[in-house]
């Protein structure tokens, strides 16, 4: 800590979005730079639901990080190659979260005053007002929008949060396993990027446009290696955006106000589900305003959705997301049939 | 008790603080507010001003850790 400058900031009103560009769905974002504004690395995949909130991080992880920073600065400016792809992209549509339109009431200051809280504009709120705005205008919501910041899961790599950038498992038949990834690589690089935390490897994921290669420096023992992932269409497709926070309002859009979770073995035969179809647990229905939408349509929290626009293949509810959002636009209609108490029923709601 | 030395460093200077979540009782202002009195004044922090700390990182030479945590 004694090698750093720390800033805190505690939220997102005035925060420079030229500057600051991280996944906003994440409620502990830290941003390591020089002070000519160089971004060294990004950090803080703390989840905003509590229960995962410290899934991806921890101490030891970002006393790591902040050790591959200090190595960066150290090495800086004569490494400014390996940090031009982690720069913020430019220009971006507003220069501050309260000049977007529909965030317009806040402030750039807390009102410290007042209602403090209500005062404050979250990370997350950034991205909910960029969907909203393209839903809003009739568009579908475009695969960054939709899949923002994959994890490393998708390739197959699952990292190890009490270290900057160490492979913990990497799954068989993924991308990752093909490229020739092994549990226990160090990640020191991927594409031109020098990555020294999950978060880096997410922000070049993030900009990945398929198909394409992605090179991964690794160290394994006392070698380095490169080794190429293979990016197909598709790649990030079992990405989990479930977990998010802003995917409140994604299931507003798409599901009138549920939140689906995928049946486990035993309650997929209970509802004699043949394998491959499609069945989500309606976990939560929502009761106010735009979110209780599927509410007012006759879902109840229970029902098992079979059907939903036509699909009937089975989808997790992020990819069902995906498939909704990304073809549908606000305000058409969709019916789903689902099962309660072993008996078949069917609904429309418009989409917002 | 290498993990409770690297708490203990990082929590010496208020990272603990940081990072930890807070008691559920505190209403959401409540929280706000107790957050700022327990690290404006401390001096391993420069609290929600940006360009205070670039121009420290500076004067100094030292790289910055720019946090954004929201409290509520």
């Amino acid at each position: 800590m004694k090698e750093f400058v720390c800033v805190r900031v505690v939220q997102a009103n005035a925060m420079d979005l030229a500057l600051f560009q991280f996944d906003y769905d994440m409620s502990f974002g830290t941003t390591f730079l020089h002070w000519d504004r160089t971004v060294y690395a990004r950090y803080g995949s703390r989840r905003g639901n509590e229960e995962m909130a410290a899934a991806d991080m921890s101490m030891e992880g970002l006393q790591a990080t902040m050790q591959g920073v200090l190595a960066l600065h150290q090495g800086y400016p004569g490494n400014k190659g390996r940090l031009e792809g982690k720069q913020p992209k430019r220009p971006v549509p507003y220069a501050v979260p309260e000049k977007h339109p529909l965030l317009k009431k806040y402030k750039s200051k807390l009102d410290y005053e007042g209602k403090v809280s209500g005062s404050c504009i979250h990370c997350h709120q950034i991205r909910d007002a960029e969907r909203r705005v393209l839903r809003d205008g009739g568009g579908v919501l475009p695969h960054d929008l939709l899949t923002p910041y994959p994890m490393p899961s998708v390739l197959g790599i699952e990292m190890d949060r009490k270290t900057a950038a160490h492979v913990r498992q990497v799954r068989e038949d993924s991308v990752a396993a093909a490229a020739g990834v092994q549990a226990g690589d160090v990640i020191l690089g991927m594409g031109d990027q020098a990555v020294v935390s999950l978060a880096d490897m997410q922000w070049v994921l993030h900009h990945v446009e398929a198909p394409d290669t992605l090179t991964v420096r690794v160290r394994r023992g006392n070698s380095e290696r490169d080794l190429v992932l293979k990016l197909e269409p598709g790649w990030d497709r079992h990405s989990d955006i479930s977990w998010r926070v802003s995917s409140w309002d994604l299931r507003r859009m798409a599901f009138g106000g549920m939140y689906l979770t995928s049946l486990s073995d035993a309650e997929r035969t209970e509802n004699g589900l043949a394998p491959g179809q499609l069945g989500l647990l309606a976990k939560h229905v929502g009761q106010y305003g735009d979110h209780a939408i599927a509410k007012r349509a006759g879902v109840k929290k229970g029902d098992v959705i079979v059907k939903f626009d036509g699909i009937e293949r089975d989808l997790d509810e992020s990819a069902l997301l995906r498939e909704v959002l990304g073809k549908r636009r606000r305000g058409e209609q969709v019916s789903f049939t689902y099962l309660r108490n072993g008996e078949k029923k069917e609904t429309t709601i418009r989409l917002q | 008790m290498k993990r409770i030395l690297v708490s203990g460093v990082l929590c010496a200077f208020g990272l603990g603080v940081v990072l930890a979540a807070e008691p559920a009782k505190k209403t959401r202002d409540e929280m706000v507010i107790d957050d700022r009195a327990a690290l404006q004044e401390n001096a391993a922090w420069i609290y929600n001003d940006l360009e205070k700390g670039f121009a420290e990182a500076e004067r100094v030479k030292k790289p910055l850790m720019v946090i954004h945590r929201c409290i509520p």
